[in-house]
């Protein structure tokens, strides 16, 4: 993890699970387990189960989790779980529900 | 003449071999023994290019695309297939004696019955092995056998219904019947291994997505890639001695490199260092060479199935 001024920035390599990033989080590489995202930009990497709750999607794999707000703009949808908990195919990523 | 669709989804054309060889021996004949007119599908969930027709005669192939985006929707969309019944047999289940699972179609003459499961999951009906009568089926909301996650605003405490659990839900709440064997009795003709596809696509995905130093982070704190990882050592062994090639191997072309190779295991394994763990992979490794020794039993070959524990051991 790096941390300037004001962000904290996740990056390749690392691995965290169970985990709750906020709003001025950044991923850029990291891969996250059950984890929350609420508010960050999750710009790559890998977001496997757990709850995206709010901020932004930009780039990176969506898996297993469940998208319940926030924005796609980009990224691997594999399959995963909308705010209902219904299953989402791969490809059906939030912006084409 | 009612028909029977056999119908899995594969990513990988080396398992896919295994689990076709044994369905076309056991499964179709047994089937048609019954009467039945039997069709065989594979869906193909990745590397369609890598599945050659010639070396799965009788196989209808079908390929992701619109209306089939992943397995999920395959199984919904495979029971709008022309067909009156559909045995959903993952890639890694094989059955070992097709005249048993053929001797249970004689339930579907009672119209309350909604399918047949031929290996449990913690003793409740499951999806490696379900027959299912597609009336039945047709009758529910879409997405049918999908997974859920019920009560999302829950998370992390929400429940997360397996595919096809949610259907026999609403299945038996309709007053419908799932015939649901066994554990023991499904042990004595199933053959069941588990998450060998679902290790293979991790390594892919996660060191395409966060690189390889993650990967095997998350093989040393999941026992469960290691046990799947082992299956996939087992089933290699098979393939080997059955076809004279490599098993899941990688773009090099090194052996079980796109699953967890025997250095990999051997390593891993000397790293844990508590008992416990160690114990449960023992009995779990165990399980795996007997199930293998089975299906090398059927086909009348041996196997010579490398040791990844000892080195381990010794390394203490």
């Amino acid at each position: 993890m790096q941390n300037d001024s004001q962000n904290l920035i996740l990056v390749s390599g690392e691995l965290h699970m169970n985990k709750k990033f906020g709003p001025n989080t950044i991923n850029r590489g990291a891969a996250l387990f059950e984890c929350e995202w609420d508010g960050g930009r999750f710009e790559s990497g890998m977001f496997c189960g757990g709850l995206f709750r709010s901020g932004q999607f930009t780039g990176g794999m969506f898996i297993g989790g469940i998208f319940w707000g926030g924005s796609w703009e980009g990224g691997s949808w594999e399959g995963g779980f909308d705010r209902a908990g219904i299953y989402r195919y791969r490809s059906e990523c939030p912006g084409s529900l | 003449m009612t028909r029977l669709l056999i119908a899995s989804p594969h990513r990988y054309p080396d398992l896919a071999r295994l689990w076709h060889r044994f369905v076309m021996r056991e499964l179709v004949p047994a089937f048609a023994a019954v009467h039945l007119d039997v069709e065989v599908n594979i869906f193909c969930d990745d590397n369609a290019e890598q599945f050659e027709p010639q070396y799965f005669p009788g196989v209808r192939f079908t390929r992701s695309g619109p209306g089939m985006r992943d397995f999920m929707e395959f199984y919904d969309a495979t029971l709008q297939a022309p067909c009156d019944f559909v045995l959903f047999l993952d890639a890694d289940t094989f059955v070992l004696d097709g005249s048993w699972a053929a001797s249970y179609f004689s339930h579907f003459e009672d119209q309350r019955v909604a399918a047949v499961s031929f290996v449990p999951r913690a003793g409740e009906p499951a999806i490696f092995a379900l027959m299912c009568r597609v009336e039945s089926y047709r009758a529910l909301a879409l997405p049918t056998l999908a997974c859920r996650y019920e009560f999302p605003d829950m998370w992390p405490n929400g429940v997360n219904p397996q595919p096809g659990d949610v259907a026999a839900r609403e299945l038996m709440k309709a007053g419908k019947i799932i015939v649901n064997i066994g554990e023991e009795e499904s042990m004595r003709h199933v053959v069941n291994f588990r998450s060998t596809t679902g290790v293979r696509s991790s390594r892919e995905q996660v060191t395409s997505t966060a690189g390889d130093a993650v990967w095997w982070k998350m093989v040393c704190m999941f026992p469960e890639y290691l046990g799947a990882g082992y299956d996939n050592l087992v089933l290699g062994c098979l393939y080997e001695a059955l076809y004279h090639l490599r098993f899941a191997e990688d773009s090099k072309g090194t052996a079980l490199g796109s699953s967890l190779t025997v250095a990999e295991m051997r390593q891993a394994l000397a790293d844990m260092r508590d008992s416990a763990p160690l114990d449960a992979m023992r009995r779990r490794f165990q399980e795996s060479r007997a199930n293998i020794m089975r299906l090398a039993g059927r086909e009348g070959v041996e196997l010579a199935i490398p040791e990844v524990l000892r080195e381990a051991g010794a390394a203490d």
